[in-house]
């Protein structure tokens, strides 16, 4: 279990089994974007928005939790070169303009970049990346600064460092309870579906 | 700039003693809700405190220059509000526009503060419409034709909200800036609609008792044409506002964007939605100025557009399919269609040796009969006119060939667009095109071998004598349109080089969007067109494989398993293109 060094990363991208090779695509400019043993990920051009509802409780128990989650938010896209203002304590889910693909045997996570963690901005919460996986990465970003924050596509806004396994994992795309698999954007959050809320109501 | 939450502030208004409570209500009541009004609103209310301070020197001419347009919004909040409806409220709000707009275009403000300023405007004059409706009913003479005075006030009125949708459109995400552009003119079309019916408003007050009833007549027929004409407007404003980007996904934008820009550098393109099955396009200009040679003037007409681009091209695809990237293919017809319409050398085939053929007509004889001769006129128009579509049809499905290679064939089998009967029939069509890309050695590739042939065994059938004679302009019409897409061709060579891999990336749910260069550990964006040919190829021959690696059975579970290849496929040329766009960058 060790992290992937700048050389070995890029390796993986280039690997000619399609089986063993790591997708990041696109990578613009590969010496830029892959150092320090870990790939810079830009900021995506799609968005989810919270909004004020009638709903004060989100509970993953109700019934209608799916309905009361997409009323909650909003999609949005920003176009290249146009900006998305994050408010203080405002709350947007982004993604990676990125696809990623991990394959089986890498486990990744997903970190701030410090640049813009100085002016109050994080990225993810949930921050594993299971191997096998593959979609583009759903950012939560919070502005946790004073100032509004302008964020455009295209932007280096976090990092992807790897790890490898002891062994090779049954692959997320093969796991029926995969929920976020081949995601483009976004996506809207997906917690009732998860198998203990049958037990629990 | 004055926050809106600020709306305390409207008891300046009081204060300067110019308002009533009313109006304060009125300006109240639409500075809540839209933080953009609100934020025109505070400047308005910035520069009552200035002009608190200069009260009793009121217009103050000594504000500098760059108050001035907080002063014209202000003075027209004034004015238009303050219920001086004696001096004919139409006439001011008509003044005071004019004289805001070239306040506007002298202080050369920013387009966003320009779009503050008309919603706010608008609005100003519809609540205000709304709120002191008497302001018509005052007049001795209008009592008198109310139906005529009745129609004129609500296109007016029609065009007050017409404004108002427009600057709430101008807020609106779009693509591109071809929106804007289009928004600006339909905005100025307004504007000189409006200051017409102002116009004839203040004509029908004025009318001569001896000539009354025919003046009126003659306005009410007028006034129809406005109808007319506000109502066609309005569907060309629901063009713009079905193209907002949050209606359907941009790969086929950034598509037609790439190809357009080959073409014709520089035009406007907007892509939208229709509620029909059809593929169109129309140039928003050109239909515009159409329609209003009925009401006004060449002098006027050619004002309208100036300054800017020859046309606006409106690109639409059907609603029901604006989900479906690989379907939007057909989008590369129009195109065609829209640069043969304007090349002449396309006609010309027609001319010579080749028209009497194709129109068998007699030999010339000379005729006794005057109508006889009009009649064979009228019949050789028509059937030329028939001709004319053809080839414009036909050379817009080659143009598309040559431009998306196979996939136009395979989405254009797929979908099968309705034809009318005096249409190139649909089996001509893909026998054409299933043809011409044998020409280009397509077939050369086993993959697409078998594809291309299964299309033409399915358009096999015997031709009428039509078709056999415009068969036989083919060579000429192929000539014509190798020369118009000379250097920007998709070709055999391009398929073999990107398609393959794309096809592998998309096999492994990957997007296809990217060219690895295993060697140089380096890679470049796919084209667009080879991304779509990779989505064809890959659903006509390996989406088998896929159902399988995700265990789909179901036709439900299928399906779902052709949405997500249909999103890595969207996804892919939104990819490419910012990819693209970013590398010329940090070249």
């Amino acid at each position: 279990m060790t992290i992937l060094s700048t050389k070995s990363i890029l390796e993986r991208l280039f690997h000619k089994d399609p089986k063993k090779r790591l997708v990041v695509t696109p990578i613009i400019n590969h010496k830029d974007q892959i150092a320090n043993s870990s790939i810079d990920l830009r900021l995506g051009t799609e968005f989810i928005i919270t909004k004020r509802t009638k709903y004060h409780l989100l509970d993953p128990m109700q019934e209608d939790i799916e309905s009361q989650i997409e009323q909650y938010q909003d999609k949005k896209y920003i176009r290249f070169k146009r900006k998305l203002i994050l408010q203080p304590r405002q709350f947007v889910l982004g993604s990676t303009l990125e696809y990623i693909r991990l394959p089986n045997d890498l486990l990744g996570y997903v970190i701030g970049r410090s640049s813009w963690g100085r002016v109050g901005l994080i990225i993810a919460t949930a921050t594993m990346v299971g191997p096998g996986f593959a979609g583009s990465l759903t950012l939560e970003l919070v502005n946790l600064g004073e100032a509004d924050l302008a964020l455009y596509p295209g932007t280096r806004i976090a990092q992807l460092v790897l790890h490898t396994l002891d062994q090779e994992d049954s692959g997320y795309i093969q796991k029926p309870e995969s929920k976020y698999i081949g995601a483009v954007g976004p996506e809207f959050s997906k917690i009732h579906t998860d198998k203990e809320w049958k037990l629990l109501r | 700039m004055i926050d809106c939450s600020k709306l305390s502030e409207l008891s300046v208004l009081f204060e300067i003693g110019f308002l009533s409570d009313k109006i304060v209500n009125t300006l109240f009541k639409f500075s809540q809700g839209v933080r953009a009004n609100g934020e025109v609103l505070g400047e308005a209310l910035t520069f009552l405190e200035t002009v608190k301070r200069v009260k009793g020197d009121f217009p103050p001419k000594r504000i500098v220059a760059n108050t001035l347009t907080s002063l014209e919004i202000y003075r027209f909040a004034l004015l238009a509000c303050s219920g001086r409806s004696e001096k004919g409220f139409i006439n001011e709000i008509s003044s005071l526009m004019g004289i805001l707009k070239s306040t506007l275009d002298k202080e050369n403000i920013s387009k966003n503060d320009l779009n503050n300023v008309l919603v706010f405007f608008s609005k100003i004059a519809e609540e205000t419409l709304k709120e002191t409706g008497k302001f018509f009913g005052e007049t001795a003479s209008f009592k008198k034709y109310p139906d005529v005075r009745k129609t004129l006030e609500s296109e007016i009125e029609k065009i007050l909200s017409r404004n108002r949708v427009l600057g709430r459109l101008r807020l609106e995400e779009f693509p591109s800036d071809a929106q804007e552009k289009a928004i600006t003119l339909l905005l100025k079309t307004f504007s000189l609609l409006y200051n017409k019916l102002a116009f004839l408003l203040s004509k029908l007050n004025q009318l001569p008792h001896e000539n009354r009833e025919k003046l009126s007549q003659i306005i009410g027929i007028t006034t129809r044409r406005y109808n007319y004409l506000i109502s066609f407007i309005g569907s060309l404003m629901e063009f713009i506002e079905a193209s907002n980007i949050s209606q359907f996904p941009l790969g086929i934008y950034y598509t037609l964007e790439s190809i357009i820009k080959n073409f014709q550098k520089g035009t406007p393109i907007i892509l939208s939605l229709l509620g029909e099955r059809k593929f169109m396009y129309l140039d928003l200009i050109t239909v515009l100025k159409n329609v209003l040679k009925n009401v006004l003037n060449k002098r006027e007409i050619e004002k309208l557009d100036e300054g800017y681009p020859s046309c606006i091209l409106i690109f639409n695809i059907p609603v029901l399919e604006k989900e479906n990237i690989l379907l939007h293919c057909l989008v590369a017809n129009q195109i065609g269609n829209y640069l043969v319409e304007r090349n002449e050398s396309f006609f010309q085939i027609l001319e010579s040796e080749n028209l009497p053929k194709l129109l068998r007509l007699p030999p010339k004889e000379p005729s006794n009969f005057k109508e006889q001769e009009l009649e064979r006129i009228g019949i050789v128009e028509q059937a030329l006119n028939k001709i004319k579509k053809w080839v414009i049809t036909i050379a817009s499905d080659l143009f598309a060939i040559h431009i998306f290679g196979p996939a136009y064939l395979f989405a254009f089998s797929k979908y099968l667009p309705a034809v009318r009967e005096s249409d190139v029939p649909q089996e001509t069509r893909l026998k054409i095109t299933a043809e011409e890309l044998k020409e280009l050695n397509y077939t050369k590739n086993d993959e697409l071998k078998d594809k291309i042939e299964k299309v033409e065994l399915y358009a096999e059938r015997s031709l009428s004598s039509l078709e056999r004679e415009i068969f036989n302009l083919i060579p000429k019409i192929r000539e014509k349109v190798r020369t118009l897409t000379i250097g920007h061709r998709y070709t055999l060579q391009i398929f073999e080089e990107e398609v393959p891999l794309l096809v592998s990336s998309l096999l492994n749910l990957i997007p296809p969007n990217e060219i690895l260069d295993f060697e140089n550990k380096t890679s470049r964006p796919a084209k667009l067109v080879s991304i779509l040919n990779a989505g064809w190829l890959f659903k006509l021959t390996k989406i088998d494989n896929v159902y399988r690696m995700l265990n789909a059975k179901t036709l439900e579970e299928k399906s779902q398993v052709d949405i997500k290849i249909n999103r890595l496929i969207q996804k892919s040329i939104e990819l490419s293109e910012i990819h693209r766009k970013m590398s010329e960058v940090v070249e």
